[in-house]
């Protein structure tokens, strides 16, 4: 029997068509579920019912849609910055190949791997104001204790810390990058007389400037998932809605109050958001000095 | 001006640099010369401040900076990748250590474009390096060194990246540039003929030990070892094992060579004999008469480069390069008389491998 070797294509296609089909069934499928579903009314239990754009329409006036929204935008405004420059500093202070830059280099990753769910438990241990280990060096320190749970804009600069410390993946990607950056550009700019601060201003930002914006980018979207779960576990989406953002107005309405087509609304407002601030990112981005390259 | 002092560098188990000692004088070039792995970039490192020697001082203009930061030793670097900032301009480049070291923006201005203007790059301010021939990349390298007027410029194979064409090109700017700056540069490069017409002293390094430092045409004629003697020129020295006997100098397979005047070596001893191969008439008539101590070799191969020609000849298994005169007209296979002159023959110690 003759068999025909594959032609290049076909054997591209071939190991494409996995991950093509994941896409298809795990992404392309359930967003247009969504958008579909963003029309109708819908509890699981009797089929869907087309309600045109009323959904829309009840968010404006929905109070707590009304707080999310700007919640959300403060939590990005916060949270994607720190992230994306605390993922660079680390990548910076432990990119040399030292035994105790590699220890360090693990410790910066493992929040990122431990489960959320335990890392928020963690978290509502150490900020407990009676017996946790914060109260007891604050008031140690004869401090006040704050009690973060409580506070609004203290409950939502807790999420945006805790979002703070899953930054493994961006610190791997900045290290990758730091590293790939040539040794002797460093090596001239100690003969040439720069200091950390003029190597660091003039030569590693914007040689990493396009990395960065590309991680400042994705993280509109990703930081959203890192909050998810302390919101939910950790501060309840309260006080007074301080810590619901779009993804826990969505888990609410979806699967506690069953209003699966509302929630699909949120979802494509959720969606139509991080488009434009990623389109406005881009822009902004195009138009200084550092072109996405 | 530049003096090392038995400056030793160790990588792990690896001895980069054994007490390497070197004098620089005020407005020399230097070339330090060496195959790969021999120290000499090491050597360069040290001087700049970016590596530390484990052992022995650094001195430059009498200052002792063996502890000094590299900025504060007051010399640049060229290096062979260029070292270029791709993010900016040319003009950035060249100012890149005066905007470091904080110089007023009309001074800096002002400097940078005579760096420019001396390296004729004019033209090219306002350019990314992206947006460079490789030739105009060294210049800017170049002209980014010269622009904050060091004490000593460190060149690290700065011609390595370029054709051979644009390397020749390159080699007179150098030449140029230190004859107008009358800076005082240490040039690394592992071409020997790149050491020899640059610098004006050439310093060989083998094995992270200093081998010998002299004039280019000192070290290319009177070689200090057998290793300085096969690692410059090209093609290098033909080494003949020998014996004394009878006035001239044996080996294997009937080859004979004089002995310089007023040498001796004493009857059945051994020597490594040495000789460039312009220091060999070929072909030659040997014996029939012929005064000159003479033998004869199997022409193996004719390599011709334009107005010169090589013969590469076999003597047995030993392998001799001649350089004949144009004329000459003997194919592979023939053989071929050779005597060479008494004058051009240099004796070593086949023990140390040692000029003597």
């Amino acid at each position: 029997m003759k068999r025909r070797r594959p032609s290049e294509t076909t054997a591209a296609a071939l190991m494409v068509a996995p991950y093509m089909l994941g896409l298809v069934l795990l992404l392309v499928l359930p967003a247009g579920v969504t958008f579909a579903l963003s029309l109708t009314e819908y509890d699981l239990l009797s089929s869907p019912s087309f309600t045109g754009l009323s959904n829309f329409g009840d968010l404006l006036d929905d109070p707590s849609f009304r707080a999310a929204l700007p919640a959300t935008l403060a939590f990005l405004a916060l949270a994607v910055p720190l992230r994306v420059f605390g993922a660079l500093a680390l990548a910076l202070a432990l990119h040399r190949r030292t035994r105790a830059a590699a220890v360090q280099r693990g410790m910066v990753f493992l929040p990122t791997v431990v489960p959320d769910v335990a890392i928020a438990l963690l978290w509502l241990f150490l900020i407990n104001p009676l017996y946790g280990p914060m109260a007891a060096l604050l008031s140690g320190a004869g401090l006040p204790v704050p009690d973060l749970l409580t506070d609004p804009t203290g409950a939502l600069l807790l999420v945006v810390l805790m979002s703070a410390f899953a930054i493994g993946e961006g610190f791997v990607i900045a290290l990758a990058v730091r590293r790939e950056l040539p040794e002797e550009l460093y090596e001239l700019a100690r003969v040439e007389g720069a200091s950390t601060g003029f190597t660091f201003r003039r030569l590693t930002l914007p040689l990493m400037a396009p990395t960065l914006s590309l991680l400042a980018i994705r993280d509109i979207a990703l930081s959203l998932q890192f909050a998810f779960v302390p919101a939910l576990l950790v501060t309840g989406g309260g006080p007074d809605r301080a810590t619901t953002f779009l993804p826990l107005l969505v888990y609410r309405n979806a699967f506690e109050n069953g209003r699966y087509g509302y929630a699909a609304a949120i979802t494509v407002v959720s969606f139509a958001m991080t488009l434009v601030i990623v389109a406005t990112q881009v822009r902004i981005l195009r138009r200084g000095r550092f072109a996405l390259q | 001006m530049l003096v090392l002092e038995a400056v030793t560098k160790r990588y792990g188990a690896v001895q980069a640099l054994t007490e390497l000692s070197l004098a620089v004088g005020e407005g020399e070039l230097i070339a330090l010369l060496g195959p790969s792995g021999s120290g000499k970039s090491t050597a360069l490192r040290v001087i700049a401040g970016l590596e530390q020697a484990d052992a022995g001082r650094v001195l430059i203009g009498g200052r002792d900076v063996t502890d000094v930061a590299p900025a504060k030793r007051d010399v640049a670097m060229v290096f062979q990748s260029f070292a270029l900032f791709a993010h900016l301009t040319v003009r950035e480049n060249i100012g890149f250590g005066l905007a470091a070291r904080r110089t007023p923006a009309a001074e800096r201005e002002q400097r940078v474009r005579a760096a420019a203007e001396a390296l004729d790059l004019g033209q090219l301010l306002g350019r990314r390096p992206r947006a460079l021939s490789g030739g105009e990349r060294q210049r800017v390298a170049l002209a980014r060194a010269l622009a904050g007027r060091p004490a000593v410029l460190l060149m690290d194979e700065p011609l390595s990246n370029l054709d051979a064409p644009l390397r020749e090109r390159a080699r007179a700017e150098i030449r140029r540039v230190h004859r107008e700056t009358g800076m005082t540069v240490v040039y690394v490069t592992h071409d020997q003929g790149e050491a020899l017409s640059l610098g004006e002293r050439v310093a060989l390094l083998d094995g992270g030990r200093l081998r010998q430092v002299g004039a280019p045409d000192e070290v290319y004629e009177h070689p200090a070892d057998r290793v300085v003697a096969r690692f410059v020129g090209s093609p290098p020295m033909n080494l003949v094992a020998a014996r004394g006997a009878g006035g001239v100098l044996r080996g294997a397979d009937g080859i004979v060579l004089p002995l310089p005047a007023g040498v001796v070596v004493a009857e059945g001893e051994e020597v490594l004999a040495g000789f460039r191969p312009e220091g060999a008439v070929c072909p030659v008539a040997v014996g029939g008469g012929d005064e000159r101590v003479g033998f004869e070799a199997v022409l193996d191969v004719v390599e011709r480069a334009g107005h010169e020609r090589l013969w590469q000849l076999l003597a047995g298994a030993q392998r001799l390069a001649v350089r004949p005169p144009r004329e000459a007209t003997a194919v592979p296979g023939d053989v071929v008389g050779l005597a060479v002159d008494p004058s051009a023959v240099r004796l070593f110690d086949v023990g140390t491998g040692r000029a003597r």
